[in-house]
Formats: C-alpha cells, sequence, structure tokens
C-alpha cells in the first residue's frame, strides 16, 4: 500500500489521466481508504478545472503569425542592414518570396524594447477587431 | 502512425497541407506556453514563428522516441529561453499586463487564476500549465525540462500550495 505523501504526489497526473495502469491502481486503492487523500484529489481535480478554464479562456495567436510564418518559409533572404544602438535601433532587410515576389521588413527597438511596426489591419487585430 | 506523428512525417516531405494543419493544432498551444514562460504575448508570438519555422526545416530530424507534442513544446520552449536570456540581458522584464489584456471578456473567475499562476516562479507555472492544460505526464515533462521526475513533482507540490492560498 502506498503512504500518503507518495500519493499526494501523484494526484495531478491521476487526475490528468497519465498515470501508467500499476500506478493509478495503487492510487485509486489508497484513496479509497483514505478520507485525507479523497479531499487532495477532489482540491486538485478542483484546481485543474480552473486552469484549463483560465488557459482556454487566454488569448489565440493572432492570425498575422501564420501569414509571417508562410511568408518566411517561402523565401530567400537577400540582403539586411541594421543602424543605431542598444537605445534605438533599426533594422531593414529585403527579401524574395519563391514566387519572385520581393518583401521589405523592417523592425524598430526603442531603449531596447522592440516597437511593432503594424499595417493598420494587423493594429486592430491588436485592438481586439480580428 | 498517430495521427501527429503522420502530420509531422507529411511536412518532413514538404507538404503544405500538412504543415498548415499542424500549425493549426499547435500554434495557439504553442503560444500560450510561451506566454506562460514569457508573460508577454509580442515575444510568444515571435516563439510560434521561430518553433513553426524550425518545423518546417527540421520534421525529418523528429526520431520517434518521445510524443509529438512534447518534442514541439521542447522546440518552443528553447526558443521562449533563448528570447528570456536575450530579455534579461537587454535589462528588460516581461510585460505581464500584455497576458491578459485582450479584449475578450475574461470573467472575474479567471482573472483570479490568471493572477494566481503569476504569482507562481516560471518553472512551477510551466509544469501546472504541462499537468493540467496539456496532459502531459509527469516522465514527458521531467524529459521536456530535462528536470528528475522527483522536481516535477515536487515543483507541483509547492505550486498547488500556493495556488491553494491565492484562490482561498
Amino acid at each position: 500500500m502506498m503512504q500518503c505523501e507518495q500519493v499526494r504526489e501523484l494526484i495531478p497526473w491521476y487526475v490528468n489521466g497519465t498515470l501508467s495502469r500499476d500506478e493509478a491502481t495503487l492510487v485509486a486503492q489508497h484513496i479509497a481508504q483514505c478520507a485525507s487523500c479523497r479531499e487532495e484529489l477532489a482540491q486538485t481535480l478542483q484546481l485543474s478545472l480552473k486552469v484549463r478554464n483560465a488557459m482556454n479562456d487566454a488569448p489565440s495567436v493572432p492570425k498575422r503569425v501564420w501569414e509571417a510564418v508562410r511568408t518566411e518559409k517561402g523565401e530567400v533572404q537577400l540582403g539586411g542592414l541594421d543602424l543605431g544602438s542598444f537605445l534605438l535601433g533599426l533594422s531593414l532587410g529585403l527579401s524574395v518570396t519563391k514566387r519572385g515576389r520581393p518583401r521589405f521588413t523592417s523592425n524598430l527597438r526603442l531603449f531596447g524594447r522592440q516597437v511593432p511596426i503594424y499595417k493598420t489591419r494587423e493594429r486592430e487585430e491588436y485592438n481586439g477587431k480580428s | 502512425m498517430s495521427h501527429e506523428r503522420d502530420l509531422l512525417a507529411r511536412v518532413a516531405h514538404r507538404d503544405e497541407a500538412s504543415f498548415q494543419r499542424l500549425y493549426d493544432e499547435f500554434a495557439t498551444r504553442i503560444f500560450r506556453y510561451a506566454i506562460t514562460i514569457l508573460r508577454n504575448r509580442h515575444l510568444a508570438e515571435e516563439v510560434v514563428q521561430e518553433t513553426m519555422i524550425t518545423l518546417w526545416e527540421s520534421a525529418g530530424t523528429y526520431a520517434g522516441s518521445s510524443r509529438v507534442s512534447t518534442w514541439i513544446f521542447g522546440i518552443a520552449r528553447h526558443k521562449a529561453y533563448d528570447i528570456l536570456k536575450g530579455e534579461k540581458k537587454g535589462g528588460r522584464t516581461a510585460d505581464v499586463s500584455a497576458v491578459m489584456d485582450d479584449p475578450a471578456p475574461a470573467i472575474e473567475r479567471e482573472a483570479q487564476v490568471h493572477k494566481a499562476l503569476e504569482g507562481l516562479p516560471p518553472d512551477q507555472r510551466e509544469i501546472v500549465f504541462l499537468t493540467f492544460y496539456e496532459n502531459l505526464p509527469y516522465k514527458a515533462i521531467a524529459d521536456l525540462l530535462e528536470v528528475p521526475e522527483g522536481t516535477v513533482k515536487s515543483r507541483m507540490y509547492h505550486a498547488k500550495k500556493k495556488l491553494a492560498e491565492a484562490l482561498s
């Protein structure tokens, strides 16, 4: 028979259903006889649901990321230029897609923090219109 | 072959449709995982982008010894920590306010959970996410984090204790 401490360590993974069959059986046998570990199981189940609900409510990846991935995987870098210092940095890049379409990229950093340079549509996504 | 392994094998053969399906399945999960580590949505977008490009270029290197999701989260984790190291070197901190400023109305109860999660150290927060949201076994989490299984269990123990206090 497992001790309470060992069971409590395994309870989070008993809750998410990923213990081996042997481990799950041992936990189940212990819980059937131990009120305090049953209480721990109930609390962990509740916590797991709260975390899951909260994460489901977290933001989804914006659509522009797929566009960026699709562009990046199909393009050949022609060249780039970095200007500035830590306080103010500007990067300019020129690449070409597989279809031969040139693409200009830019990146501005101010006081070490990236300042987004987005098109109007992308700004709207950040403002919740995506 | 599992659905995810099948998708990855097709991506290794440059199948664009499978790549898009892989993106659809994983992008938001990677995004939320990266937010868990970085606490910054803009940086989390970078992680998604870089992880997906790595998948496109290196899908053929998947050895099949772990779950596909564990392998993908491993790539994302390295990208996130590379960014985190760079951010720390630059003297910058994560933009916590950027995590939950989404206009979608988070109900108060869920906002409280997010606040409680933010109060955890990153290594505990990550384990809570991987266990309760991604449903990974503790052995897979130990592999992913490159720590002993006992460390995963002990971080979870401390995380649960802090969350219970914060949410009581």
